[in-house]
C-alpha cells in the first residue's frame, strides 16, 4: 500500500513517454528497408560460424573488392531475436531497444533541464521527429548508444558529472560493430571539444572529451575490418546511385514526410529560441548547427535531429512555461489514479505487442499485419515452394530484393536487394533502364543472362504491360501484387 | 536606409534561379523536378540553396543577438521560407519577403561599412555564379538553320525542341509552326511533361509517343545522350544537323 502511495504524477510522465516509444514501433508492421539481407546474413553466419566476406544473396555482378559486412553483429542480434520467436520477437526486440533509447534521451533532457514534464515533451518531439525510421533495422540498434553519448555530454555540461564519459568508448566498440553510424558520437564529442575550446580559451579544459573522443576513435578500431569500417562509412555517402537513387540519402526538402516535419521542428526550435529567456550555449549552437546541417543533407540524418534537440528544447522551454508541476511536490497528487494509468499504459503495451495487437479494432488494417502491406509475401510464397527455371537468372523489382532473398534462399538468388554498395554504379544504371523500360531493356536482360522476372505491378507496370505483350515471355505467377514471367522458350539460352 | 541596400544585395542571389525561365509562383511538381531545378523543392544541392538558408540564419542570428524581433519580421520570414521551401523557383518571393526582416536586423546591427562592402559584394558574385550555373546552352545557329530549312517541307507536325529552345525556336520559325512547350514549363499539361520525360529518357514507346504528340521534327540537346542515339539509328528519323550537342532530325517514316 505505501508504494502505491509514492506513485506520483511524476510517474505517469515517465510511463507515457516511454510506454508511448514503446507502443509505436511494437505495434508497427515491418516495413521493407535492410531488415530481411540482416536476418538471411544472421542466419548464415551462424550456420557456417565465420562472418561474411562475401555476398551470396544476389546474382548481379558485383563491386571489386571486398565485401565489408560492418554491421555483422546486428546481423547476430536480429537473427537472435528471429531464432526466439520469429518475426513477433524481431518487432518486440526493436521497439525494446527504442523506448531504451528514449528513456536515456529523457534521462539527458532532464540532466540539461532539471524539468521532468518539460523533458518529456522535449523527448515526445524527438520522438514524432524519428517516427518514420524506428522500424527493425540496424541502425535502429545504434539510437540508444547515441542517446548514451548526450545523456554523457548533458550531465557533463549541466551536472559536472564526467563519469558517464568512460562509458563511450566501450559503447563506441560495441556501435562499430553494429552500424555505420557510429561517426555521428564523433560528431557530438567534436562540438562539445569545440564549445569548451571556444568558451574557454583552452584545450585543456577540453581535456575529458578529447581523452573520450580518442578513445572513442581507438574503440572503434575493434571490428573485423579495422580501419576499413572507417574508410567504408566515409565512402558509402559518395556513392552516386546511394546519393542520387536511393530516398533515404536524397537531401531532405518538403517533398517528404520526414522533410516537412524536419523544417517545421526547424520553425518550432526557432520560435522558442528567441522567445526564451535563457541563452543558447556555445555547445548548443555548435550542436544545432552541425546536425541540422547533416539532417538538411539526408532524411535519414533526421532522426539524430530529433534526438540532439530534446534537452536543447527541455531545457529553453523551462523559462517559457510555468512549471507547477515540478514544483508542486505531491501533496495534490492521485496516487491511485497514477497507478491505474500506470496499469493501462503497461496494458496497451502488451496489447499492441504483434502477438496480439491483431484484436484492436480501433488499429487501421494495414497496421494489423506483422509486415507491411507494400511486402510481397504471395510472391514470396510462390518462389519458396517453385524451382527457378532452368536457364536464366531472377530479375525482381529492388525494393522487394531483402525480403524475397529471405523468403526464397538458397532455392532463387534474387539479382539486387537495397545493399546498393555491392554493385557497381553500371549495373544499376543499367537495372533502372529496364524497369522504366527504356528501349534497351530487352538487351539488357539477355546480358545479364536473366530468365525469370518478378514485378511489382504497380512499380513497373510500364514493364509488366511489356513483357505481358512479348511474345518471349510466359506468365507463370500473378496476384493483386507481382507477376511472374519466364521466358517462353525454356530451352533456349538468354 | 543603407542597411536595407546591402540586404537588397544579399537576397539578390535569390532573384537568379528564374531568371532564365521566367518569374512565376508554383508548387513543386515531381515530373518537371526531372527536367529543371527550379521546379524542385529548395534542399542542399539547390544552386543558392545554401545561400537561402544562410540568409534566413543570418536574419535569425541577428534577431537573436539584439533580442529584438518583431511579429511581421517572423511573419515575413515565414512566408518566404514556406514558398522556397516548396520550390526552389519562388526564390523570388523569398528575396522579396526577406528584404526588409534582414534590413531591419542589419539596422540594428550597424555594421562597419567594409562589412557591408563584404556582403554587397559576395551578393553579387553569389547571384553571377547562380547565373552561370543555371544558365541553359544556346541553341548553336547551325542547328536553328537546319530546323529552319526542315521546317517548310515537314509543315504538316510539331516541332519537339528541348524545352529551354522551344521559345527561340518557335520565334525563328514563325506561327507556320508549332513548337511545343514554347510558352515555358507552365505552357503544357502534367501529360505532356510526362510524355516529354519518358521520349527523353529513352522510353520503350518514345516513337509512340512522338507519333501521338504528331511531332515530325526534333530539336535536341545530346548531353541527354538516350534520346539522341535512338534517333541516331531509327529508321523513322532523318539526321539533318548532329554538332555542338545538338541533333535536329525530321520524320522520315511512318
Amino acid at each position: 500500500m505505501s508504494r502505491l502511495r509514492s506513485v506520483s504524477i511524476r510517474h505517469v510522465w515517465i510511463g507515457l513517454t516511454v510506454g508511448a516509444a514503446f507502443i509505436g514501433p511494437a505495434s508497427a508492421p515491418i516495413g521493407l528497408p535492410d531488415l530481411y539481407w540482416t536476418l538471411l546474413a544472421g542466419a548464415w553466419m551462424v550456420a557456417n560460424g565465420r562472418l561474411l566476406e562475401g555476398d551470396p544473396f544476389t546474382a548481379a555482378p558485383h563491386s571489386a573488392g571486398p565485401v565489408l559486412n560492418v554491421q555483422w553483429l546486428a546481423d547476430l542480434i536480429f537473427h537472435g531475436f528471429e531464432a526466439l520467436g520469429g518475426l513477433p520477437m524481431v518487432i518486440t526486440g526493436t521497439a525494446l531497444v527504442v523506448s531504451v533509447t528514449y528513456a536515456l534521451l529523457l534521462v539527458a533532457a532532464l540532466s540539461a533541464s532539471g524539468h521532468l514534464r518539460l523533458s518529456c515533451v522535449a523527448v515526445w518531439l524527438a520522438y514524432v521527429l524519428g517516427a518514420s525510421n524506428l522500424s527493425p533495422r540496424p541502425q535502429t540498434l545504434a539510437y540508444p548508444i547515441f542517446a548514451l553519448f548526450l545523456l554523457a555530454v548533458m550531465r557533463s555540461e549541466w551536472r559536472k558529472d564526467t563519469r558517464a564519459l568512460w562509458l563511450l568508448p566501450p559503447a563506441t566498440a560495441l556501435w562499430a560493430n553494429l552500424h555505420g553510424s557510429f561517426f555521428t558520437g564523433f560528431v557530438l564529442l567534436g562540438c562539445a571539444i569545440a564549445a569548451r575550446v571556444l568558451t574557454t580559451r583552452s584545450l585543456y579544459a577540453a581535456q575529458p572529451y578529447v581523452l573520450t573522443l580518442v578513445g572513442c576513435l581507438l574503440a572503434s578500431l575493434i571490428n573485423p575490418y579495422g580501419p576499413g569500417s572507417l574508410v567504408y562509412v566515409a565512402s558509402i555517402g559518395s556513392n552516386p546511385v546511394i546519393r542520387d537513387y536511393i530516398t533515404e540519402w536524397s537531401p531532405t526538402s518538403v517533398s517528404w514526410r520526414e522533410g516537412i516535419m524536419f523544417f517545421t521542428s526547424v520553425a518550432v526550435l526557432g520560435g522558442i529560441i528567441l522567445k526564451s529567456r535563457l541563452r543558447l550555449t556555445v555547445l548548443e549552437v555548435l550542436v544545432l548547427l552541425a546536425f541540422g546541417y547533416l539532417a538538411w543533407s539526408s532524411i535519414r540524418a533526421v532522426v539524430w535531429w530529433g534526438l540532439v534537440i530534446a534537452p536543447i528544447v527541455a531545457r529553453l522551454l523551462g523559462s517559457l512555461l510555468p512549471n507547477r508541476l515540478d514544483q508542486a511536490g505531491t501533496t495534490r497528487d492521485k496516487p491511485v489514479l497514477n497507478a491505474a494509468i500506470l496499469i493501462a499504459i503497461g496494458c496497451l503495451a502488451v496489447v499492441a505487442l504483434p502477438w496480439f495487437k491483431s484484436s484492436i479494432s480501433i488499429l487501421p488494417q494495414e497496421k494489423r499485419g506483422l509486415v507491411s502491406p507494400d511486402t510481397p509475401v504471395a510472391v514470396g510464397d510462390y518462389l519458396r515452394t517453385h524451382e527457378p527455371p532452368s536457364n536464366g537468372m531472377l530479375l525482381n523489382d529492388q525494393s522487394w530484393g531483402g525480403y524475397l532473398e529471405w523468403a526464397s534462399w538458397p532455392k532463387h538468388q534474387i539479382f539486387l536487394d537495397g545493399r546498393i554498395e555491392l554493385h557497381p554504379p553500371q549495373v544499376w544504371f543499367d537495372y533502372l533502364d529496364i524497369v522504366f523500360p527504356s528501349a534497351r531493356w530487352r538487351t539488357l536482360l539477355d546480358q545479364y543472362h536473366i530468365g525469370y522476372l518478378v514485378l511489382s505491378k504497380a512499380d513497373e507496370a510500364d514493364l509488366v504491360a511489356d513483357v505481358r505483350a512479348d511474345a518471349g515471355w510466359r506468365l507463370d505467377y500473378e496476384d493483386d501484387q507481382a507477376v511472374v514471367f519466364s521466358r517462353a522458350d525454356a530451352s533456349a539460352s538468354p | 536606409m543603407r542597411s536595407y541596400v546591402v540586404a537588397a544585395f544579399v537576397v539578390l542571389p535569390m532573384l537568379a534561379p528564374e531568371v532564365w525561365s521566367g518569374f512565376r509562383l508554383a508548387q513543386s511538381d515531381v515530373v518537371l523536378s526531372v527536367i529543371s531545378t527550379t521546379e524542385q523543392p529548395l534542399s542542399v544541392r539547390s544552386p543558392g540553396g545554401v545561400w537561402a538558408m544562410a540568409i534566413a540564419l543570418a536574419w535569425f542570428a541577428l534577431a537573436y543577438w539584439h533580442r529584438h524581433s518583431t511579429l511581421w519580421e517572423a511573419a515575413l520570414v515565414l512566408i518566404g521560407g514556406v514558398a522556397i521551401l516548396a520550390r526552389l523557383g519562388n526564390a523570388w518571393l523569398y528575396a522579396a519577403a526577406m528584404l526588409l526582416p534582414l534590413g531591419r536586423q542589419l539596422g540594428l546591427a550597424r555594421p562597419r561599412p567594409q562589412v557591408m562592402g563584404i556582403l554587397a559584394v559576395l551578393g553579387v558574385s553569389v547571384t553571377v555564379a547562380i547565373l552561370l550555373s543555371m544558365r541553359p546552352p544556346e541553341l548553336p545557329s547551325g542547328a536553328r538553320a537546319a530546323a529552319a530549312s526542315t521546317a517548310p517541307r515537314q509543315a504538316q507536325g510539331a516541332v519537339l525542341a528541348d524545352w529551354r529552345w522551344a521559345g527561340e525556336l518557335q520565334r525563328n520559325l514563325g506561327n507556320g509552326r508549332t513548337v511545343l512547350a514554347s510558352g515555358g514549363l507552365a505552357s503544357e499539361s502534367p501529360d505532356f511533361w510526362l510524355d516529354y520525360v519518358r521520349i527523353l529518357q529513352g522510353h520503350e514507346h518514345w516513337a509512340k509517343a512522338l507519333q501521338r504528340m504528331n511531332v515530325d521534327l526534333l530539336v535536341l540537346d545530346t548531353r541527354q545522350p538516350q534520346i539522341a542515339d535512338l534517333v541516331r539509328t531509327s529508321d523513322q528519323w532523318r539526321v539533318v544537323f548532329d554538332a555542338d550537342n545538338t541533333l535536329v532530325a525530321e520524320r522520315s517514316g511512318p
